[in-house]
């Protein structure tokens, strides 16, 4: 469904549920991922905040099963 | 056609997806103004244009940026003028031959670009490009001035990674394969060096 060379603009305009993650996400990274980090990769955000890739693309996996509407 | 997307108050990522639905039904005939009141909607709605292929202008009226845009046609369509020209630059060298040499064309080159005014959009550096980017680059001058014109220095970040480069980089910011390939794809002229 992802994969970590997607773009955060993409992640969200496709699955607008992601935002929430995001959201949860800024705490960690202490910043607005989704403004400054909008135009970068899952990869770029996990390695620049340093996160973990894994549970960071689990977590935005989890909340698009979830069953919310996909946009294309 | 005028097409105003009302984007005032609204977070990230909103006035870049609103602004993107629009693009996505453009021919071409659309003027797109996007207005938004916060400086990280102005520069996201900004790099979106650029990476979408759109010329655009930002005015600023009581503190709302309005940003126009429209889609670059080429020549002769009363666009803004200055073309979409992308550069991608794979080695820290010019050319093949003498390290010293591929090492003083490769300064004289991005010198000469500081010189196309409007041109250059983007220059992606790619492979050991990425040297040029960071701390100890004999070029970093020329490249931050052209950062200063507007163009956007992007440096692939899996070339850092790999380079041990990342703490090092000095100039632009960092991409991916993705959007290197889709700024090339989309640009008018593409070079490679």
């Amino acid at each position: 469904m992802l994969n970590k060379e997607m773009l955060v603009v993409d992640v969200v305009e496709k699955f607008p549920c992601t935002e929430e993650v995001f959201k949860k996400y800024e705490e960690k990274a202490g910043n607005c991922i989704m403004c400054s980090h909008l135009f970068n990769t899952l990869e770029a955000v996990s390695r620049d905040y340093g996160l973990d890739l894994e549970q960071f693309m689990q977590d935005l996996e989890q909340s698009i099963k979830k069953g919310e509407r996909v946009i294309f | 056609m005028e097409r105003i997307v009302d984007a005032r108050g609204l977070s990230c990522p909103q006035p870049v997806i609103l602004t993107k639905k629009v693009m996505d039904e453009d021919d071409g005939s659309l003027e797109i103004i996007t207005i938004v009141n916060q400086q990280a909607a102005l520069e996201n709605v900004s790099k979106l244009a650029a990476n979408q292929g759109y010329q655009y202008e930002v005015e600023e009226k009581d503190g709302d940026f309005y940003i126009r845009m429209k889609k670059a046609q080429g020549e002769g369509t009363g666009v803004k003028e200055g073309k979409n020209i992308a550069v991608l630059v794979k080695s820290r060298l010019f050319g093949e031959g003498e390290e010293e040499l591929g090492g003083i064309l490769m300064k004289s080159f991005l010198y000469t670009l500081t010189e196309m005014k409007g041109d250059i959009k983007h220059i992606i550096f790619m492979n050991s490009g990425v040297f040029l980017t960071c701390a100890g680059s004999p070029v970093l001058e020329h490249l931050k001035a052209l950062a200063e014109e507007g163009v956007e220095i992007l440096s692939c970040g899996t070339c850092l990674d790999f380079y041990n480069l990342k703490d090092k980089l000095e100039v632009g910011s960092i991409t991916n394969m993705y959007a290197a390939v889709e700024i090339l794809t989309s640009a008018e002229k593409s070079l490679t060096i």
